[in-house]
C-alpha cells in the first residue's frame, strides 16, 4: 500500500488534462492551456488518457450531460474540476494534483461501469447503472440524458450490448451498397472549435452526410469573444496541431497567449508572427499535405496564411477585418465527401461562430 | 534450429515481460478495469457499434501491393545466386520489376492510388 | 559459420533496447520543447518516460462495450515483441544474438508484425476513431513496406547474403550508405512508418484523438507505446549494420560504435519529426509507390551492377 501510494504521488505530478467548455469559452480555455502548458504538464487527445478532466466555464444542460457521460470514461486516477474564471485556474490545477495523490479516495472513486445511460429496460445493465451513479455524487445524472435516450437505434428488437445497433447498408456516393456509421462528433475532441457538434453518417473514413449544429445555443447571449488576433492565432494553431505540426502550432499558442495574457512586447510578437508565417509558407511538405485538388492550389493552406495574417493585422492594431462568420450549412456541404483527416481540417479552418438557433432548423437530435 | 534457439529464448523472454508487466499493473493499479466504457468520438453516445465493414478505399493499392509481395519472395533468395549466376539473373529480375512498375505506373495514372 | 553471441545475449538484449528507448523519448520531449518555443529542462524529460510508465502502472485499465479484448490483448502485447524479435539479429558490436542464415528476411518479417498488431488494436476496441486509425496503419503499410523492402534487399546485394553479420563484414571498408543512399534514405523513411511515428503518426493522430490508441488506459497503454518505441529504436538501430557500417570503425571497440551510431540515427529522426508535419497516407501513397519505389528499385539495379562487376563488394 506504501508503494502504491509513493507511485501514486510521482506518477500525478505530471498529468493529462482534458479540458471541455461549450461556446464562449475560448479565453478560458486559452488560460487553462497556458497554464498547462507552463507546468510541462500534457494535453490530453481523449478520455483513456486524461487524469484531469477541467471542465470550464458554466456548461448548459446538454454540455453538461456530455461531461458526466465523458467522466463516466475517464479511468482512475483521476480528478475533475470545474474552472468559473482566471483566477481560478492555478488553484485549481494545484488542487488537482492533490486529488490525484490521494489513494483512498481514488480508489473509492474509480468507476466499474461505463454503462451510464442504459435504457431502463435493459435489465442486466440497470443494476450496474445505479453503482455508476453511487460512485459520482456530485453532480445531479438525470437532467440531460434524456436528451441523447430519444435515438431511434435503441430499444428494437435484438438487445445488442450496450444498447447499440449494428451499422447498416446505404449508398455511398459511387452507388455501392456500403455500412454507415452515425457518429456524433464533438464537442469534446483535440483542436475542435468549442462547442460544435457534427453528426456525420461515416463509409469507412470517408464522410457521406454532416449536420453540424452547437451544443446549447440558448446561453448565446452570454458569449465572450477572443478579441480577433487571439482567435486567428487560436484558429491557426489547430489547424497546424491537425497537420501535426506541433512546434508551429504550439509557437501559435504561445502568441496567442502572449496576446491574451501579456508576457512580451507588441513588437516581439510581430517578429514571430512574420517568423511564424514565414515558416508556414515556405514548407513544401505542408503544401503537399493541405493541397485539396489538382492544381497544386490549397484553398486551406490560403486560409491558413490568411488567418496569421489577419492575427498580424490585428495585433499592430490596424483592426483588420472582423472574421467572416461562415454558414453552418457551408460547412456541411464542404465535409461530404472528405476523408476524416481532411474534414478535420476543414472543420479548424472554417472555425465556425455560434449562430442564433433561427438561422438552423431545430430538430437536431434526430438528424442522421 | 541451433540457430534459432536464442529467438526462441527471447520469445519466451518478451512474453514474459508483457505478461510480467500487466501482473505487476494489476497489483499496482488503483482499481480494477473499467468495463463497458463507450466508445468516445466527442462526448456524444454512438448509436451503432463502430465495428462494421469498413469501407476500404484503397483496396487497388493491397492488389499492386501483392504483385510485388510476391516478386519479394523470389528476390531474397535471388540475391544470394545473382553474382554466380551473372548477368542473365539481372535481366531477368530487373525486367520483371519494370513490368510490375509499368502496372504501377498504369494504376497511378488511371487515379487508382487516389482515393479521395 | 555462427558467430552468435551466448544465450546471455537474449537476456542483455531487452535492457539495452529500453535503455535506448529512454534515451530516444528524453531527446524527443527536449526536442519539441524547443521546436515549441517553451524549452524542456533536462531534468524533467529525462524523468519523463519513467513517470509516464508509472502514471499507466497505476491506471485503471478500461474496457469498451461489446469490445473484442482477446485481440486488443493480443495486439498490444505483439508490438513489443516484435521488436524484441526484429533485434534479435542486429550485431551488439561485431555479433548478434541470433545469427540467422537469413537475418534480413527475419527482420522482415518481425517487423511486418506491427500491421497485425495496430489494426487488431484499432478493431478491436470497438470504437470508431481507433477503427480509422486500425485502418489508416493498414493503408500506409501498403505504402512503406515496398521502398523499405528494396532497401533491404539493396543492402543483401552489396554483401551478397541475407546474414546479417555478412552485411557488416562487407562494410569493412567501404559503408553501404555512401553507393546505396536512395535505399539509405528510404530505410530511414521507413523506420519512422513501421513505428507510426512522427511523420507517419497517422494511425494515433491528434485528429483521430489518438486513433488506434484512442481508447487504451493503463497498463494497455503501457505496453502499446513502449512496443511503439521499442520498434523504432529496433528498426533504427539496424539502419547501423545495413548501411552504416555496424561495428567498423576506429579508435572506439565495436559495441561502442554500433551504439553511437544507433543513437545518432535517432538523433536524425528525432529532429527531423519536429521540423515536419505528418504525412498523409493517400499522399504518401502516391508518392511511395510512383517516386520512392522506382528510386530503390534503381538504387537495387545500380548496385546489383557493381557487385557483379566487382564480383561482389568485398
Amino acid at each position: 500500500m506504501d508503494l502504491r501510494n509513493a507511485l501514486l504521488r510521482v506518477a500525478a505530478r505530471r498529468p493529462h488534462v482534458l479540458i471541455i467548455g461549450g461556446i464562449g469559452t475560448d479565453r478560458l480555455r486559452a488560460r487553462v492551456e497556458h497554464e498547462v502548458d507552463r507546468r510541462h504538464w500534457t494535453n490530453a487527445m481523449a478520455p483513456a488518457d486524461t487524469d484531469v478532466l477541467v471542465v470550464i466555464g458554466h456548461p448548459g444542460p446538454e454540455l453538461r450531460a456530455v461531461v458526466d457521460d465523458v467522466w463516466a470514461t475517464v479511468p482512475a486516477p483521476r480528478a475533475r474540476l470545474d474552472v468559473r474564471n482566471e483566477h481560478e485556474v492555478t488553484t485549481a490545477l494545484d488542487d488537482a494534483v492533490t486529488v490525484l495523490q490521494d489513494l483512498p479516495a481514488q480508489r473509492a472513486g474509480a468507476p466499474r461501469d461505463g454503462l451510464r445511460w442504459d435504457r431502463p429496460s435493459d435489465p442486466s445493465g440497470a443494476h450496474d447503472h445505479h453503482d455508476a451513479h453511487d460512485d459520482d455524487t456530485s453532480h445531479e445524472q438525470d437532467t440531460g440524458h434524456e436528451d441523447h435516450d430519444g435515438g431511434h437505434h435503441h430499444g428494437g428488437d435484438m438487445e445488442l450490448p450496450g444498447g447499440l445497433a449494428m451499422a447498416d447498408l446505404g449508398e455511398d456516393r459511387d452507388g455501392l451498397a456500403l455500412d454507415q456509421l452515425h457518429v456524433p462528433l464533438g464537442p469534446v475532441l483535440p483542436e475542435w472549435p468549442s462547442g460544435l457538434v457534427v453528426d456525420v453518417v461515416l463509409q469507412g473514413d470517408v464522410i457521406h452526410e454532416a449536420r453540424s449544429r452547437f451544443v446549447d445555443l440558448d446561453d448565446l447571449d452570454a458569449t465572450e469573444r477572443l478579441p480577433d488576433a487571439a482567435r486567428a492565432l487560436d484558429s491557426a494553431a489547430r489547424v497546424l496541431a491537425l497537420a501535426c505540426w506541433e512546434g508551429p502550432s504550439a509557437r501559435a499558442r504561445g502568441l496567442r497567449d502572449a496576446l491574451l495574457f501579456g508576457g512580451s512586447s507588441t513588437a516581439r510578437v510581430l517578429e514571430e508572427l512574420d517568423d511564424l508565417r514565414r515558416r508556414v509558407r515556405r514548407s513544401r511538405l505542408l503544401r503537399w499535405m493541405l493541397r485539396s485538388g489538382e492544381a497544386g492550389r490549397s484553398e486551406l493552406l490560403e486560409a491558413l496564411d490568411d488567418k496569421l495574417l489577419s492575427a498580424r493585422a490585428a495585433a499592430a492594431g490596424g483592426g483588420g477585418e472582423a472574421p467572416v462568420a461562415i454558414d453552418l450549412a457551408a460547412l456541411d456541404a464542404r465535409l461530404v465527401g472528405a476523408e476524416f483527416a481532411a474534414a478535420r481540417l476543414i472543420v479548424a479552418v472554417a472555425d465556425p461562430l455560434p449562430q442564433p438557433a433561427r438561422t438552423r432548423p431545430t430538430e437536431q437530435e434526430g438528424a442522421s | 534450429m541451433d540457430e534459432l534457439t536464442p529467438a526462441l529464448v527471447l520469445l519466451a523472454i518478451g512474453v514474459l515481460l508483457v505478461a510480467g508487466v500487466r501482473a505487476l499493473a494489476r497489483i499496482l493499479s488503483v482499481a480494477p478495469p473499467l468495463t463497458n466504457v463507450m466508445p468516445h468520438a466527442g462526448g456524444l453516445p454512438p448509436l451503432e457499434h463502430p465495428v462494421s465493414r469498413f469501407h476500404v478505399r484503397w483496396y487497388v493499392v493491397t492488389m499492386v501491393f501483392l504483385a510485388f509481395d510476391m516478386e519479394m519472395i523470389f528476390m531474397y533468395p535471388w540475391t544470394l545466386v545473382v553474382a554466380q549466376m551473372g548477368p542473365a539473373a539481372v535481366v531477368e529480375m530487373f525486367g520483371f520489376l519494370a513490368l510490375l512498375m509499368a502496372g504501377v505506373l498504369y494504376a497511378w495514372r488511371e487515379g487508382a492510388l487516389r482515393w479521395t | 559459420m555462427s558467430v552468435a553471441l551466448p544465450l546471455g545475449g537474449s537476456v542483455l538484449l531487452p535492457a539495452l533496447l529500453l535503455a535506448v528507448t529512454w534515451a530516444a523519448v528524453t531527446a524527443d520531449a527536449v526536442a519539441a520543447g524547443r521546436a515549441a518555443g517553451r524549452p524542456v529542462p533536462w531534468t524533467v524529460a529525462a524523468a519523463l518516460p519513467g513517470r509516464e510508465a508509472l502514471r499507466l502502472l497505476v491506471g485503471q485499465r478500461r474496457r469498451g462495450v461489446a469490445s473484442d479484448e482477446l485481440l486488443r490483448g493480443v495486439g498490444g502485447a505483439v508490438l513489443p515483441i516484435a521488436a524484441l524479435l526484429a533485434a534479435v539479429v542486429l550485431p551488439l558490436g561485431l555479433r548478434p544474438v541470433a545469427d540467422l542464415g537469413a537475418g534480413i528476411v527475419w527482420f522482415n518479417a518481425m517487423e511486418v508484425f506491427a500491421w497485425a498488431a495496430v489494426w487488431l488494436v484499432g478493431w478491436g476496441a470497438n470504437s470508431t476513431l481507433s477503427l480509422i486509425g486500425g485502418y489508416r496503419f493498414v493503408a500506409q503499410g501498403l505504402a512503406w513496406e515496398l521502398p523499405h523492402m528494396f532497401a533491404l534487399i539493396t543492402a543483401a546485394v552489396g554483401a551478397q547474403s541475407l546474414r546479417v553479420t555478412d552485411v557488416v563484414a562487407a562494410q569493412q571498408g567501404l559503408w553501404f550508405v555512401v553507393i546505396m543512399p536512395v535505399a539509405f534514405v528510404a530505410f530511414l523513411l521507413s523506420v519512422a512508418a513501421m513505428a507510426f511515428w512522427g511523420p507517419f503518426g497517422a494511425p494515433v493522430g491528434r485528429d483521430i484523438a489518438g486513433g488506434a490508441a484512442a481508447e487504451l488506459g493503463g497498463v494497455d497503454r503501457l505496453v502499446f507505446m513502449t512496443g511503439r518505441w521499442l520498434l523504432l529504436v529496433a528498426a533504427a538501430a539496424m539502419a547501423v549494420p545495413l548501411f552504416l557500417g555496424g561495428g567498423h570503425g576506429p579508435w572506439l571497440p565495436a559495441w561502442a560504435w554500433v551504439l553511437v551510431k544507433t543513437l545518432a540515427v535517432l538523433a536524425a529522426l528525432v529532429a527531423l519529426r519536429h521540423r515536419i508535419p505528418t504525412i498523409r497516407m493517400e499522399r504518401w501513397t502516391e508518392f511511395s509507390l510512383v517516386v520512392l519505389t522506382p528510386a530503390t528499385i534503381a538504387q537495387a539495379l545500380v548496385v546489383t551492377l557493381v557487385a557483379l562487376g566487382e564480383g561482389g563488394l568485398r
